[in-house]
């Protein structure tokens, strides 16, 4: 039998494969770009129309979906503030108001070279970790997850600086939301409001998405007039704007490396989405920054944190690969297009289909180059609708948004929860409570409640996170990352 | 598609077209929808886009089967949107009754939207054993060992889900002591939290666990099928245990309450070649599923016993729920 990654690699050559990751790419950037419509969105729908294909085919188109989504949800974060994918989204916070500051050009390319790095990054760790997958996967069980979600919810309390009081009631209220539907423990559903079924599920988190970040920001937009870039502000050359982007990234290496191990890990462990993940990033190298006040107001460390951890798609591929679990939702429609063409895999996939494998890690490099081309050449086109009368883009974003809060899941509702939620977004900014920390609120506030929930059911002991040694570590970094700044400031205040 | 077949189905639809005399074309004269009330990538989303494949060579020519997942509710959205479908022959869909029953029975069909025993089965696509599992690297190797515990932790997706239902039917059945650790994601979350000790038992069906049990990470103890799955031939059933339990997923064709008996019965044939496929039966033997190929009363006869199963555990199940 030829070497595996001889027939993967020797696939690639076929033209029918080239088009296939082709498409998956470009598909992948498009729906990365449209808010609403997700990564996940694509691959349900072209799941059916690879049955008839090789199954080295199938995987080849959907890495390249996964593997350039990202750069395209990170566009429209980036230029108008509204996340084209959830995983993308922390994007927003620094992004864009670097493009008011007219750096768009800058931004973009700083998004594209942290994608890459984190991308290639997840790449290494996949290889390198295959044989440890198993260790870092019975390392985490829910005790951990609690103390890693734990730290993420924690960090609202720094970020929205200047507001804690106001970060900490949106905060709340983003928690409180996320618990409507079933709970998961107990069966029973909470806050229904009556609705037959319609909120039995939670709220749609692509339709919550499109309405606090998209609609909110064309109200505001439509309040304000002009144009998104300040008016005045000259905008960067667009391609030495790129190269300046990819220049700064260099210049933050703390951030990226931080960011893409955050990314990889969230990545390997099923059961915390990719949405988790940016926002994680996004919060540690605030909390770990010596300037967290810049944060928000265009800070690129901001954009490198939330970028690098879009490869949480990547490190899910190595429990998926090297297991059969899948690490991310993505990487699970993944496996059920492996079952539609017959394979149930399991632990013994990696040895027996090692070809896949490597079609997957070729696939997914190759998706990140074509989104960075393609993707910079577009979104920099893109770029120039920045210095456009909004009155000009309200109504186009307007309807391509909603457009994808229906399409999601073709729910009328959602059109009118997008909506509700914007009014209400808008209402928020307006009286100075951020957004940040209500989305945090809501992407984590299940997650951790599930697994405190989980934590006490398992020994009925309510000291496990205390007794275990991955929990205790976690909680002890929560402490030393909180404390230190506090003494910092306190050592300095003496001595002056 | 072959010539005999096509013409052969050309054929049928005539006839029963001609038979049933109301309309002016035969049946069918146009697509058929499939509703799958699960999302792609899932158990029911891989057997349904086989078995359309397969199916549409065996109606007449032009005539697709169009697979369409209607999700939400876990499994119940797809299921209502089905029973309210025009009852015409064009639509059916690929049920999980044993999602739907214990629901029904619980807040009654009016509320649920549904009612199993209305639906027009067309046929049983597979009968799937639950198995009872543990992680290897733990004590537990028989029933015995289940039984000599006082505390025994149990992991399911959350109250209502099928892995509760059959977890509860199971330790009664069994008489073992039963408690949760619960809000798992699906089965690819069970795996890797069943083998880092989260709890100690799970019971599944299908065949996402059995590579897990084929390396050695997990232990298949009891198997609740009429016979042994050729996965496990080593695992004993239930029955040879001494306990008169069966506990099956099902996988159940059916079609809207009032599809007319000849358009059914078309469906049927159709179903039954396309399950007969040797390119489909190779896909069923690769993915390690279990199909149990069955018409219009094989699907009737699995849905009412299945009906008992639940009518017999109903007071342990509103206890259970009662407790929580």
């Amino acid at each position: 039998m030829p070497d595996p990654l001889i027939v993967a690699a020797g696939a690639l050559l076929q033209p029918q494969n080239v088009f296939l990751i082709g498409l998956g790419s470009l598909m992948g950037l498009l729906f990365g770009l449209l808010p609403g419509l997700t990564s996940l969105a694509a691959m349900s729908i072209l799941l059916p129309f690879t049955i008839g294909l090789p199954p080295i085919s199938a995987m080849y188109l959907f890495i390249g979906i996964m593997g350039s989504a990202p750069f395209g949800g990170a566009v429209t974060s980036i230029l108008f503030n509204i996340p084209g994918e959830p995983t993308s989204a922390a994007a927003c916070f620094d992004g864009y108001p670097m493009t008011r500051r007219g750096e768009a050009a800058k931004a973009l390319g700083l998004a594209a070279a942290s994608a890459l790095f984190g991308a290639l990054f997840g790449l290494v760790v996949l290889i390198g970790l295959i044989p440890m997958v198993r260790a870092i996967v019975y390392a985490f069980g829910p005790p951990e997850f609690f103390m890693l979600l734990t730290f993420g919810l924690a960090t609202v309390a720094i970020a929205a600086p200047g507001n804690t009081v106001k970060g900490l009631v949106t905060a709340a209220l983003g928690v409180l939301l996320s618990v409507i539907g079933y709970d998961p423990i107990t069966g029973v559903l909470r806050f229904g409001f009556g609705s037959s079924n319609y909120l039995w599920d939670g709220i749609n988190l692509p339709a919550f998405f499109v309405g606090v970040f998209a609609v909110g920001e064309v109200i505001g937009y439509y309040v304000a007039g002009g144009t998104i870039a300040h008016a005045g502000v000259k905008m960067q050359g667009i391609w030495k704007g790129t190269l300046k982007g990819f220049r700064e990234m260099f210049r933050h290496p703390r951030v990226v490396l931080q960011g893409s191990i955050v990314g990889s890990i969230v990545g390997i462990l099923p059961g915390v989405g990719g949405t988790v993940s940016n926002f994680l990033s996004y919060t540690l190298a605030m909390q770990t920054s010596k300037k967290p006040e810049t944060f928000g107001k265009g800070n690129p460390e901001g954009v490198v944190a939330a970028m690098t951890a879009t490869n949480e798609d990547t490190g899910a591929l190595l429990p998926t690969v090297a297991f059969g679990i899948p690490g991310s939702a993505g990487t699970a429609l993944l496996l059920g297009a492996l079952t539609l063409h017959g394979f149930n895999p399991g632990p013994l996939f990696i040895t027996e289909h090692m070809e896949i494998v490597w079609a997957l890690i070729l696939g997914l490099l190759i998706a990140n180059i074509v989104a960075i081309t393609a993707g910079l050449a577009g979104a920099n086109l893109l770029a120039r609708l920045t210095t456009l009368d909004v009155k000009y883009l309200v109504p186009t974003i307007l309807a391509i948004s909603l457009l994808g809060a229906y399409a999601d899941r073709e729910n009328l509702w959602d059109v009118a929860l997008a909506i509700g939620f914007g009014l209400f977004a808008y209402g928020l900014s307006r009286f100075g409570f951020p957004i940040v920390t209500l989305v945090i609120g809501f992407v984590m506030g299940r997650l951790v409640e599930r697994a405190f929930s989980q934590s006490l059911q398992m020994q009925l002991d309510s000291l496990i996170f205390f007794k275990r040694p991955v929990s205790l570590t976690l909680f002890a970094l929560i402490v030393i990352v909180f404390a230190v700044p506090a003494i910092r400031k306190f050592m300095s205040k003496r001595r002056a | 598609m072959t010539k005999p077949a096509c013409s052969l189905a050309l054929t049928i639809a005539l006839l029963t077209g001609f038979v049933s005399g109301e309309s002016q074309a035969a049946f069918p004269d146009k697509d058929i929808n499939w509703i799958v009330p699960y999302a792609p990538g899932g158990g029911f989303d891989a057997w349904s886009r086989q078995i359309a494949a397969h199916m549409q060579k065996h109606l007449p020519p032009g005539v697709n089967v169009v697979v369409r997942n209607v999700t939400g509710a876990g499994g119940r959205t797809g299921s209502i949107a089905l029973y309210r479908a025009k009852p015409d022959g064009y639509t059916v869909g690929l049920l999980d009754v044993a999602g739907l029953l214990p629901y029904q029975k619980a807040v009654g069909a009016d509320k649920a939207g549904f009612d199993v025993e209305k639906y027009v089965w067309i046929g049983r696509v597979a009968t799937e054993p639950w198995v009872l599992l543990t992680a290897a690297k733990l004590p537990l190797k028989s029933l015995a060992d289940l039984k000599a515990r006082k505390d025994l932790s149990w992991g399911i997706e959350g109250p209502g889900s099928t892995k509760w239902l059959f977890a509860i039917i199971e330790a009664r059945e069994l008489a073992l002591p039963m408690r949760f650790v619960s809000g798992y994601g699906g089965t690819g979350e069970m795996v890797p939290a069943s083998l880092r000790g989260d709890f100690e038992v799970w019971t599944n069906a299908g065949p996402a666990h059995i590579p897990y049990v084929k390396s050695g990470d997990l232990r298949a103890l009891i198997q609740f099928g009429e016979k042994r799955m050729s996965a496990f031939p080593e695992v004993p059933t239930a029955k040879e245990l001494g306990h008169d339990l069966v506990a099956e997923i099902l996988r159940l064709l059916a079609a809207p309450p009032g599809t007319p008996a000849d358009a059914a019965k078309l469906l049927e044939g159709a179903f039954l070649k396309a399950m007969n496929e040797p390119e489909f039966k190779a896909w069923v033997e690769k993915s390690q599923q279990e199909a149990n190929p069955g018409g219009q009363k094989e699907a009737a006869a699995a849905a009412s016993n299945f009906s008992r199963l639940i009518e017999r555990h109903m007071k342990d199940i509103a206890e259970v729920l009662r407790k929580q």
